[in-house]
């Protein structure tokens, strides 16, 4: 089950992660569910970005033991509906994250953890395999050698290896979520169609060459030209002053 | 020791070391229009040169390797169309990505935007423990369109590079070594002497071998690992031949 609220005068989507019965995962409930509130989140212009937090140990896993094969397509689409959201998306972990739970955060842009937080892919230990983007994902961002050794093991790894890898952006102290909501926050006071831009030039020039990726990152950038925001940004910066911007 | 002095870089040569300086201190070495014509010029210049093998890129100032591009120059082309012919016309971020010889960037107080893809463009970053680093852009509007988007992703991945641009915030120059934004920091009043002591040691080796190398690297980030595996082999095989030896 999935909870949407908003937050910051409505410009920060809150999505959390409440109790799952597995079989709710089998019968698409959840799925659809996150459909739902991706859609919700596309079509709200006023949103500037969302943060993805989870009430369950292992973030969408009942536990952090070896998790249920459950339907791999169904998951697959989940963490690609997560990883296709043009706002930026933050992961706010409190309890850890395993299996296909760690495999939903890896979809998000940044990602956020409590200290006593664990993480691992434990697919392996049940005798399958990851399967919500985790073969894909994890290399891109800890590295072969890495994310074999943590997908072959099932091993689980702590906050600070998790941030030593890359696995997290930020360790935190107290709550994953108070850190989070800031870096939305801080996020939202941009132009919010240079921020969606921005994360589109990054993440689909990872997959083309460097040449390709430039003439991605030339034209997006030549684009925002004809926005009211660039030069809302620009003039608020010759006045010295904070920048209002309207997303236009 | 050869040199070339344009007003807003500079170029001088020295056992092999061509040392390039962004020339604007009393602005923080802002990027504006001039400067990207005289770097077009001068990082020719260095490529074409025969006798500088390693390169060096620089800031001149106390105050910071290059705070950004030149703002007051925003918003001052005709239109969106003469933007992308400008840009492509005279790609400086092409030509100096291009460039087969080693680059270093040594970095000092403040690096921003425009600042940090100069660096990413360039092949050993090393940073004084005073430099602080921030992608500003979206927090005027707009987004990197010096590489940055594209370059700093592959140098230091994808969550780090959201992270740093989507928020704008200023990063240490402790924090951008351990995101491995760059390689190596030292004290301030050692920077010059650490980046000229390591532009020595890579001018002493075999040139041929270091442009192979970095030629075999970049261009294999763009192919899949098998691709990239016959790359090397053609280049590690052309370089025997021309060496004669295995």
């Amino acid at each position: 089950m999935i909870e949407v609220e908003f937050v910051a005068q409505e410009q920060i989507a809150v999505l959390t992660l409440q109790d799952q019965d597995p079989k709710k995962i089998h019968d698409g409930v959840l799925g659809g569910q996150i459909e739902d509130a991706c859609n919700a989140i596309k079509e709200n212009d006023d949103l500037r970005g969302v943060v993805i937090t989870s009430l369950i140990d292992g973030f969408l896993s009942i536990e952090p033991r070896i998790s249920r094969p459950v339907d791999f397509r169904e998951l697959a689409t989940m963490t690609n509906l997560i990883a296709d959201i043009e706002k930026p998306t933050i992961a706010a972990i409190e309890y850890g994250a395993h299996g296909e739970g760690l495999e939903l955060v890896l979809s998000c842009d940044i990602r956020v953890a409590s200290l006593t937080s664990l993480f691992s892919l434990p697919q392996i230990l049940g005798g399958f395999m990851p399967s919500a983007g985790g073969t894909q994902r994890l290399p891109r961002v800890a590295g072969m050698g890495r994310a074999l050794e943590l997908m072959l093991t099932g091993r689980v790894f702590d906050s600070h290896e998790a941030l030593m890898i890359g696995v997290i952006q930020y360790r935190q102290d107290s709550s994953a979520m108070c850190k989070a909501l800031e870096l939305a926050g801080k996020i939202s006071d941009h132009g919010p169609v240079a921020v969606r831009y921005l994360k589109e030039a990054v993440q689909d020039g990872v997959d083309m060459t460097l040449a390709q990726g430039l003439v991605l990152e030339s034209d997006l950038s030549i684009l925002l030209h004809s926005t009211a925001d660039r030069m809302e940004g620009i003039n608020s910066f010759v006045q010295r002053r904070t920048p209002r911007y309207r997303g236009q | 020791m050869s040199g070339l002095n344009t007003s807003r870089v500079l170029y001088r040569v020295e056992n092999a070391v061509a040392e390039i300086t962004l020339n604007r201190p009393e602005n923080i070495n802002v990027f504006d229009v001039y400067m990207r014509d005289d770097m077009f010029r001068v990082v020719k210049l260095f490529r074409d040169d025969p006798d500088a093998r390693i390169g060096v890129i620089n800031g001149c100032g106390e105050k910071g390797f290059c705070a950004g591009a030149d703002l007051k120059e925003f918003g001052t082309t005709p239109s969106q169309l003469a933007s992308r012919s400008i840009r492509w016309e005279r790609d400086i971020w092409g030509l100096l990505y291009s460039i087969e010889k080693p680059i270093i960037a040594s970095m000092h107080g403040y690096v921003i935007g425009t600042g940090i893809e100069i660096a990413a463009l360039c092949d050993i970053r090393i940073s004084s423990h005073d430099a602080i680093f921030r992608m500003p852009e979206v927090t005027l509007g707009m987004i990197p369109a010096a590489g940055g988007t594209q370059t700093i992703s592959r140098a230091i991945g994808m969550a780090p590079t959201l992270d740093m641009i989507m928020t704008g915030r200023k990063i240490t120059a402790q924090d951008a070594l351990q995101m491995r934004l760059v390689d190596r920091v030292v004290p301030r009043e050692d920077l010059y002497t650490v980046t000229k002591s390591l532009a020595l040691d890579l001018a002493g080796m075999d040139i041929k071998v270091l442009m192979s190398i970095k030629m075999a690297a970049k261009m294999g980030l763009d192919h899949s690992l098998q691709q990239g595996l016959e790359l090397e082999m053609r280049v590690a095989n052309k370089l025997s031949q021309a060496t004669g030896s295995q």
